[in-house]
Order: structure tokens, then C-alpha cells, then sequence
């Protein structure tokens, strides 16, 4: 069955490295052969919004984030792997990779 | 309708620069020629407070390095090409070719802003990467950042 992923991306300012870091993770997982969905906040609020469905349906959550994730309340009990948001910029398939492994161990 | 991200008016190709300073500085000048941005320096100091955050060198040659500022009068994009490759602290360690230097207003209407996360995030494209490579004018440069709204 193809594996499935969420993820949020976030930097200070908003505009340049959390968009970068969706793509890098899409890219990424497509790579992997991996379903993902990223949702992106950045300075022009909200892109992509993860409802309670996709967060149900996903083995595990990355934050790409370098500010406080908003909403976090959503991931409450769900496996969490935190990063910089460069990290998936950098290589994404291992921050792919490292995701699935944290499922893998639970 | 084609939207131009690129402004011909504010590229510089085959600059020659040997540091990441020297390359913030002409391109800071230019968004000042242009009233862009009204505080040259303020502008500067905010791009080198976001770099020491963390680099802007996202790998392959590109840097992508930006100011937020109350001094920035408008959403911009400013691109380099340098004729040496200069040395960025880069996630991949490979040295920079090519800049977009973005300017950030403390406001902004989101249409500018999503323009920019827009081309942040087509660099991360390998087509991008290597059309890039190949750019020998600022023709060139545009076509690549031209975006297609209906």
C-alpha cells in the first residue's frame, strides 16, 4: 500500500523557504513514492490546509518549520518529525525517509 | 494573461563581484535607484540579519537571500548572475552563480507576495536549475519566471 505522509513548512519571513520547502517535499516524495500533502504558512496565510482526514490517513507528520506551527492542536497524539525548513531543501528524500522510519518504529 | 516576475530593469548578469556583500551591495543600490527601497543600508542590515538566521544558499549555485523591512516600499525580486562563482555557506557547500535578492515589504497585498513565494519555490524545479544554467541574457532570465494566470 503507498505510504502516506503530511507536512508543514514554515520560515521567519513567509515567503521564500516555506514555499521552497513544500516543493522540495513533493519532489521528494514522488522520488520515494510516497503520498504527501504539505500544507504551507506562510506570510500570506495558510496554503493547503490539512483537514482532520488527511491527518487521520497519514503515518506520520513532519514540521519543516523554523516558527511555531499554528494550530498544532491538530497533531495531537500523531507521530511528529521536526526539522529545520532548509532540511528538505538540503535533501529531501531523507527528511522522507526519516518520516517513514519513525512510523516504521512505532 | 502573462505576468513577468522578473523585471529586466532589475537583473544584473555576469557581475564582477567576490563576495556575497559585494553582490547585496549592487543589487540593494539598484532597488534604491529605483525607489524600491528607500533606506539602502536599513535594507541591507535586514538582509544580513535573515542570512545570519540561516544561509539563503539553497544548493546547485542559487541564493535566494531577502529583507523584510518597513524601508521596502514594494514586493521585489532583484537577480544576479556573477562571472566567478562566490562563496555562499550553502546547504549543499557549493559556491553561488546566481541571486534573487527579494525585497519585503512589512506590508504588502498578498498578489506580490504569493509572485514571490511563487519563484521561490520554481527554483526548486530541476527544469529551472537547468534552463538557468544556460541564460545568457536577460530574455532569457524572464521567460523562465513568466507565470500564466487566466
Amino acid at each position: 500500500m503507498t505510504r502516506k505522509l503530511i507536512a508543514i513548512t514554515a520560515c521567519a519571513t513567509g515567503v521564500a523557504h516555506t514555499y521552497m520547502a513544500e516543493k522540495a517535499l513533493i519532489k521528494g516524495a514522488k522520488k520515494e513514492g510516497v503520498l504527501i500533502k504539505v500544507e504551507t504558512q506562510g506570510a500570506t496565510g495558510i496554503g493547503h490546509r490539512l483537514t482532520t482526514r488527511d491527518v487521520e490517513i497519514a503515518e506520520a507528520v513532519i514540521f519543516a518549520t523554523d516558527t511555531k506551527v499554528r494550530d498544532s492542536e491538530r497533531f495531537k497524539g500523531q507521530l511528529i518529525l521536526q526539522v529545520n525548513v532548509s532540511a528538505p531543501i538540503k535533501d529531501a528524500q531523507k527528511v522522507i525517509e526519516d518520516a517513514l522510519k519513525l512510523a516504521d518504529k512505532k | 494573461m502573462t505576468i513577468k516576475i522578473v523585471d529586466p530593469l532589475l537583473v544584473r548578469l555576469n557581475l564582477n563581484v567576490s563576495s556575497r556583500e559585494e553582490v547585496i551591495e549592487e543589487l540593494a543600490a539598484l532597488y534604491y535607484e529605483k525607489g524600491i527601497v528607500t533606506n539602502k543600508q536599513k535594507y541591507i542590515a535586514a538582509v544580513n540579519q535573515r542570512e545570519s538566521d540561516g544561509t539563503t544558499g539553497i544548493g546547485d549555485g542559487i541564493a535566494i537571500p531577502h529583507g523584510k523591512s518597513s524601508v521596502v516600499s514594494k514586493a521585489a525580486v532583484a537577480v544576479a548572475s556573477t562571472a566567478n562563482p562566490i562563496d555562499w555557506n550553502a546547504l549543499d557547500d557549493k559556491p553561488v552563480k546566481y541571486i534573487f535578492l527579494l525585497a519585503v515589504p512589512e506590508k504588502s497585498d498578498n498578489t506580490h507576495l504569493e509572485l514571490l513565494s511563487e519563484l521561490a519555490g520554481t527554483l526548486m524545479d530541476d527544469d529551472v536549475r537547468e534552463k538557468l544554467k544556460k541564460v545568457t541574457n536577460v530574455l532569457d532570465l524572464e521567460k523562465i519566471f513568466e507565470s500564466e494566470v487566466k
